[in-house]
């Protein structure tokens, strides 16, 4: 089981400095939700520490190793990405998409196991896609393009688990189905899981710490009853909000508060 | 589809390309029937033929049609290999510059008069294949300059050179006093008059080159979903797509040089594959190449005797084909072609 830090990351895209010196620890068991406004290096972020980009300064240390100081595909099969933006997909079937997260294992060139069968298989039915695999993906609806690619991911076996804002295109059944299926990858199988979210009150309900981003950095982590507070929330997006209690878990909820008609 | 489906439809492709590539041997201004074709190839002492069919069809139509199919094949191969790396459905062999490249390379030699052969190709081929090469590595080299590098620099900047080099080479062809039939009919592409030191040039690169595009089939895929999602499957970018467009255009290259530049075979038969087998390469580039060969060798035999005793350049038959046949499925199957 593996950590995941971040050490003083910089990070940024010609002239926009998009991540600061940013420090940030994920443990193993844990489901570690990155929150923030649009634009605040989110995805940057994960697409820094899963590998994609290089940082300016600072490190992302896999299990105390930097990840620069090892191949990509020994990364890859230890820490997986879901990306956000899945564009134009391809007339492969599901199967054979998610079969590519088996890639990593089996080498660019090498026929399918038995386990890699049993990892495809397993994926599949993870993420509800068993019975209809042989379909073609770029015929499929947003919300099934994005547990493909969850599909994908969860076949490659990873102790690492990157989630760029998984959710976004799912309904509520299909988010709770999926940050569940994130959650138990957590606490029963050990793993380590970052994941971007928008919605506050999921993030609230489904992830264990948050990390609050702001201007390239992390300025606040911890469980979300200590991140989601009005005045941090409000500070950090700019509007006023107000925080309450969840009638069931006793987790924060957070709702927006009306400007002033005047 | 099963894999037991697709080698079934695979198997019955392959019969098929054979029949018509018997038909073809038979097929100019000299008809041979096809019984005889066969006795011709299995049996060529037979008292019973005639010494004229045995040249025609063993000395000058098998090499041509074997010709036809190659680069059929390997310009279909590479198309399939560009559309998945561009994940563009308008790429085909040429999308990085290679036609260019060999159109001035060989407008250069036919308009110096160059005599000189190198490895089986003589100084017109020759040219070609160094021209697409070059201007294939200027473009690569330019994309993958600056830092983190797109597929999309790459696809302009192989837009931007094809257009500058077709340019130079309409210049060269209005200054030079030579005879610009050649050029032009070179330009066209076509299989008039080849024979089989032609086919022994250009064959070793295009099996090469679509065996390696073959064997990159799994890369392939994982860059059709994206690069971000194929650098965290662990894949180097860079050096995969540098070996994908170096294999590409071998094949290309050397198809070049063995019938001149050959438009919409490699746009059109990996699409026709796509819709039959789907987008998974280690199935797509087969499949586009058996269709690729299909495509070509049908195609030789309209440019052949269309206008008998004339020939047509293959380039413009399929063109004319090719461009209805694209148009058709554009109007009819658009959501098919997508991907």
């Amino acid at each position: 089981m593996l950590d995941l830090n971040a050490k003083k990351l910089s990070f940024a895209y010609a002239n926009w400095q998009v991540l600061q010196g940013l420090q940030l620890n994920a443990r193993p068991g844990e489901v570690l939700g990155l929150i923030g406004p649009n634009g605040v290096g989110k995805s940057t972020l994960l697409h820094t520490l899963s590998r994609i980009l290089r940082p300016d300064a600072g490190k992302v240390l896999l299990a105390d190793k930097d990840v620069w100081h090892s191949p990509p595909r020994d990364i890859a099969k230890q820490m997986a990405l879901a990306p956000q933006r899945i564009g134009q997909q391809p007339m492969m079937t599901i199967e054979q998409a998610v079969a590519l997260g088996r890639a990593p294992h089996r080498g660019w060139l090498m026929p399918l196991t038995p386990h890699d069968r049993a990892a495809i298989r397993r994926a599949l039915a993870q993420v509800g896609l068993w019975e209809m695999r042989h379909r073609t993906v770029n015929e499929l609806s947003g919300g099934e393009q994005q547990r493909v690619v969850l599909g994908r991911v969860l076949a490659q076996e990873p102790k690492v688990l990157l989630l760029d804002e998984p959710t976004s295109h799912l309904d509520l059944k299909y988010q709770s189905e999926i940050l569940g299926i994130v959650k138990k990858l957590a606490h029963d199988d050990g793993l380590t899981v970052v994941i971007s979210m928008h919605d506050l009150n999921m993030a609230a309900l489904y992830a264990d710490r948050l990390a609050l981003l702001h201007a390239g950095r992390v300025i606040a982590a911890g469980p979300p009853a200590e991140v989601l507070t009005a005045e941090q929330l409000s500070h950090v997006y700019g509007v006023p909000v107000v925080v309450t209690i969840h009638p069931i878990y006793g987790t924060p909820l957070v709702m927006p508060v009306l400007p002033n008609e005047s | 589809m099963s894999t037991k489906r697709f080698t079934t439809i695979i198997i019955i492709l392959i019969f098929v390309l054979a029949a018509i590539m018997l038909v073809s041997l038979g097929v100019g201004a000299v008809s041979v029937p096809p019984a005889q074709v066969i006795t011709i190839l299995l049996n060529p002492t037979d008292p019973s033929l005639s010494t004229a069919n045995i040249t025609i069809v063993r000395e000058l139509r098998l090499a041509r049609i074997l010709l036809a199919a190659l680069v059929g094949a390997g310009l279909a191969a590479a198309g399939a290999a560009f559309q998945g790396l561009f994940r563009n459905p308008l790429a085909d062999p040429f999308v990085v510059g290679a036609s260019g490249g060999a159109a001035l390379g060989a407008t250069i030699a036919i308009i110096t008069g160059a005599t000189w052969a190198f490895a089986g190709f003589s100084a017109v081929p020759l040219a070609a294949f160094i021209g697409a090469l070059a201007a294939v590595a200027l473009v690569y080299s330019i994309a993958e300059a600056g830092g983190r590098s797109s597929v999309i620099t790459l696809l302009l900047a192989g837009a931007a050179l094809s257009t500058l080099l077709s340019a130079i080479v309409s210049l060269l062809m209005l200054m030079s006093d030579k005879d610009l039939q050649t050029t032009f009919s070179w330009l066209m592409g076509g299989f008039s008059g080849k024979s089989w030191s032609h086919l022994w040039a250009s064959a070793p690169y295009i099996i090469i080159g679509t065996l390696a595009l073959w064997l990159l089939s799994r890369p392939l895929d994982a860059l059709t979903l994206g690069d971000d999602t194929a650098q965290s499957l662990g894949l180097p970018l860079k050096q995969t797509r540098g070996v994908l467009v170096a294999a590409a255009t071998l094949v290309t290259a050397a198809a070049v040089a063995g019938s001149g530049i050959i438009g919409f075979v490699g746009l059109i038969a990996p699409h026709a594959a796509r819709l039959i087998f789907g987008a998974a390469h280690h199935r797509l580039i087969p499949a586009s190449a058996l269709l690729g060969a299909i495509l070509l060798v049908l195609a030789d035999d309209l440019a052949r005797t269309i206008v008998a005793p004339l020939e047509l350049p293959v380039g413009i038959v399929t063109s004319i084909l090719g461009g209805v046949f694209f148009l058709y499925l554009l109007k009819s199957r658009q959501h098919l072609l997508r991907g």
